[in-house]
């Protein structure tokens, strides 16, 4: 029989790994420097290459416990993003009652990227991870 | 007859036969019945119904 990597591995590098890459490269695109730019394109370049490694090298397939903890694990997710852009909103919505300018914001980043661009990535990342946890503890813990 | 035996007869992952052993995963109805044709008996020889409600009210009974 063939051997192949483990279906939690695989999931842990296709949403653990992206996640966690997708942040590092907000966080890395908030600095000026060439070398986080170009470091920052090499951690998405390697996250996306061995999540293709691995979906490549599976042998095992998805079971129906499998498929249940996925999409509980994204259900959780999605609920726990959304309440992360709620209370970015809220605190968005706080700030310019006291006739603050969002403007400022753009400062939060000193790369060319604006601060708004980096938003979907950071999103991405977020629920990318946040499913990897959920999905690895359900795994781990059962129902 | 092993884990991993059951689970390729049955379709599905190690850990699934692992989690239904332990009570923390609850099978679907095709599931069980291909279980229960692996071991060539009823469902109902494997498996029991358990009402966490039923269970839960009579624990909260127990309490008052």
């Amino acid at each position: 029989m063939k051997k192949g990597i483990r279906l939690i591995s695989q999931r842990k590098v296709q949403f653990l790994g992206a996640g966690i890459s997708y942040l590092a490269y907000v966080t890395l695109s908030l600095f000026p420097y060439q070398l986080c730019a170009a470091l920052a394109g090499i951690i998405l370049l390697c996250s996306v290459s061995l999540t293709l490694f691995c979906n490549s090298k599976t042998a095992e397939p998805d079971d129906e416990m499998s498929r249940l903890h996925l999409l509980k694990a994204k259900a959780t997710a999605q609920d726990l993003t959304q309440m992360i852009i709620l209370l970015l909103f809220i605190c968005l919505l706080f700030l310019s009652l006291f006739d603050v300018s969002l403007s400022p914001l753009h400062q939060i980043t000193f790369s060319k990227i604006p601060f708004w661009a980096l938003l979907i990535p950071f999103f991405y990342g977020i629920n990318n991870l946040l499913t990897g946890i959920f999905f690895v503890r359900y795994e781990r813990a059962g129902e | 007859m092993q884990q991993s035996e059951l689970a390729t007869l049955v379709g599905v992952r190690r850990e699934t036969i692992g989690n239904l052993e332990n009570g923390k995963y609850n099978p679907s109805l095709k599931l069980a019945m291909d279980i229960a044709k692996v071991f060539n008996c009823k469902v109902e020889d494997i498996f029991s119904f358990t009402d966490e409600n039923t269970k839960n009210d009579s624990k909260q009974k127990d309490t008052h």
